[in-house]
């Protein structure tokens, strides 16, 4: 395998549009280097991000922009992504160990399309941008609810590259929690709830955006438990109900976590918890 | 080490002296002055020989204790007792690690022969984020097979913990999981078949 270090964005355009699925990207390599030990994937070529300075970047300036060369623990830790997307930092926070959050990334961890990984659920809440960028379409953006495809896999094609993940300002008041189940904090989530609710002055729900992840064989937007919730005004019942709705969209994986009537179980309540946390 | 530092170290030996005195000598078969990996351990320490079975003694080594910054009690676990904290502790604190491990977290799954979890991270055992305090209360008894009435100790806390585990969720539940580990699906599942029964 070659590893090469271009030093700008359009070198690695390139050699991804020369050679397409035969290369790999590497921006922290916590995903990508399981896969190459575990011979799921064998490149011709690796395309390591780390010389490429623009994709250092985190911009915070009303929204906030995530370069792909951002870790974990840059975003989770960055001042302005606290106070304005708590969310997200908090999501963050529970990636897997200090270890890996110091190494991997937030572009690299959406791009390996992982359901049960913790950040994609926040930023379907966040109603996050992912930023493409390819020799063949040039640069284009798609909702964090869009990209996730199935397992392992999104709508960036073999050519293209996450280069950014941008956030609009999120609503004022907006209340949020992420709540995870997992057996080990350091594991990746079996469920993964992540939620953003704006309440009206007369204390019904006015908006509602609830992210899943390890729900189905991708990141989820649970559009019924939303549903139930909007222009209601909250209570146990309520959140039971949204609960329900939730596990019922829900289509989760059969595997060594846990049969798929067990997840749907956790769904729901899982997703009650998180909006009574959100609400608390 | 903590002598080297300043420390004034004091060791509490049987009558017989720590039989690592006796260790170099028996080992080399010379007869020498000198035993230096004993001299080398126990620089700068001062000794008292002390027989711990003896009321009078134990009230020495209570008022030692009493003063100490640090006790290290090792080697005579039997005879007073090593409370937690110590290395002898630790050594059992491992022990139920790996229980709580067996009773809820370790589990090799395998399909038409290929193990679908070959890695630590599926795999799944505790780490030290998910160890609880554990305290060592010592029963102090001896095993007439063993040399000198002496038995095993690191073992000891791994083999019960399961089992423990299991009857702590019954006692809570009311459910009693007969599979190990106790993933939260099988105790989830066993609540509700005691449900059942009750009707």
């Amino acid at each position: 395998v070659r590893y090469l270090a271009p030093t700008t964005l359009s070198e690695a355009l390139d050699v991804l549009a020369d050679r397409g699925d035969a290369a790999k990207v590497v921006a922290g390599g916590q995903s990508l280097l399981v896969l190459l030990r575990d011979r799921f994937v064998d490149p011709e070529v690796l395309v390591g991000l780390a010389e490429i300075e623009p994709l250092r970047a985190l911009e915070v300036n009303g929204g906030a922009r995530i370069g792909a060369m951002m870790t974990h623990a840059q975003v989770e830790r960055d001042p302005g992504m606290r106070r304005g997307w708590p969310l997200l930092t908090a999501a963050e926070a529970a990636v897997s160990t200090m270890q890996i959050r110091n190494r991997g990334t937030l572009c690299g961890n959406i791009a390996h399309g992982f359901p049960t990984a913790d950040p994609p659920a926040a930023l379907v809440a966040c109603d996050a941008r992912v930023h493409l960028a390819s020799k063949r379409e040039g640069e284009r953006e798609v909702s964090a609810e869009e990209f996730f495809v199935g397992m392992m896999e999104t709508v960036a094609h073999a050519d293209e590259l996450v280069t950014a993940v941008s956030l609009p300002p999120q609503p004022a008041g907006a209340r949020w929690a992420y709540l995870k189940y997992a057996v080990r904090p350091l594991d990746f989530a079996i469920v993964g709830v992540a939620v953003r609710l704006v309440l009206a002055p007369d204390g019904t729900v006015a908006d509602a955006r609830i992210g899943l992840n390890g729900a189905a064989n991708r990141t989820l937007r649970a559009t019924d438990a939303e549903a139930v919730l909007r222009g209601e005004r909250p209570s146990p019942e309520l959140l039971t109900r949204a609960g329900d709705a939730a596990a019922r969209q829900s289509a989760p994986l059969d595997d060594i976590d846990g049969t798929v009537d067990y997840k749907r179980r956790v769904i729901g309540v899982y997703t009650r918890r998180a909006l009574a946390r959100a609400l608390a | 080490v903590l002598a080297d530092w300043g420390a004034e170290v004091i060791k509490i030996e049987p009558p017989t002296g720590d039989p690592f005195r006796g260790l170099f000598l028996t080992a080399s078969g010379v007869e020498a002055e000198l035993n230096p990996p004993f001299e080398l351990d126990n620089r700068g320490k001062r000794s008292v020989a002390l027989d711990l079975e003896r009321p009078a003694a134990r009230a020495i080594a209570d008022a030692l204790l009493a003063r100490a910054g640090v006790s290290v009690r090792e080697l005579d676990a039997v005879a007073y007792g090593a409370g937690p904290g110590s290395f002898t502790g630790l050594r059992i604190a491992c022990g139920v690690a790996q229980g709580i491990g067996y009773g809820l977290m370790e589990d090799l799954v395998c399909e038409d022969g290929q193990v679908l979890n070959p890695h630590f991270s599926t795999y799944k055992i505790p780490t030290a984020t998910e160890m609880p305090p554990i305290r060592c209360y010592w029963v102090e008894t001896d095993d007439p097979r063993g040399p000198y009435g002496a038995k095993g100790l690191g073992e000891m806390g791994l083999v019960p913990t399961a089992a423990a585990i299991a009857n702590a969720v019954y006692e809570a539940t009311g459910a009693r999981v007969s599979r190990i580990p106790l993933t939260p699906e099988r105790v989830l599942d066993a609540i509700d078949a005691a449900r059942q029964e009750r009707g």
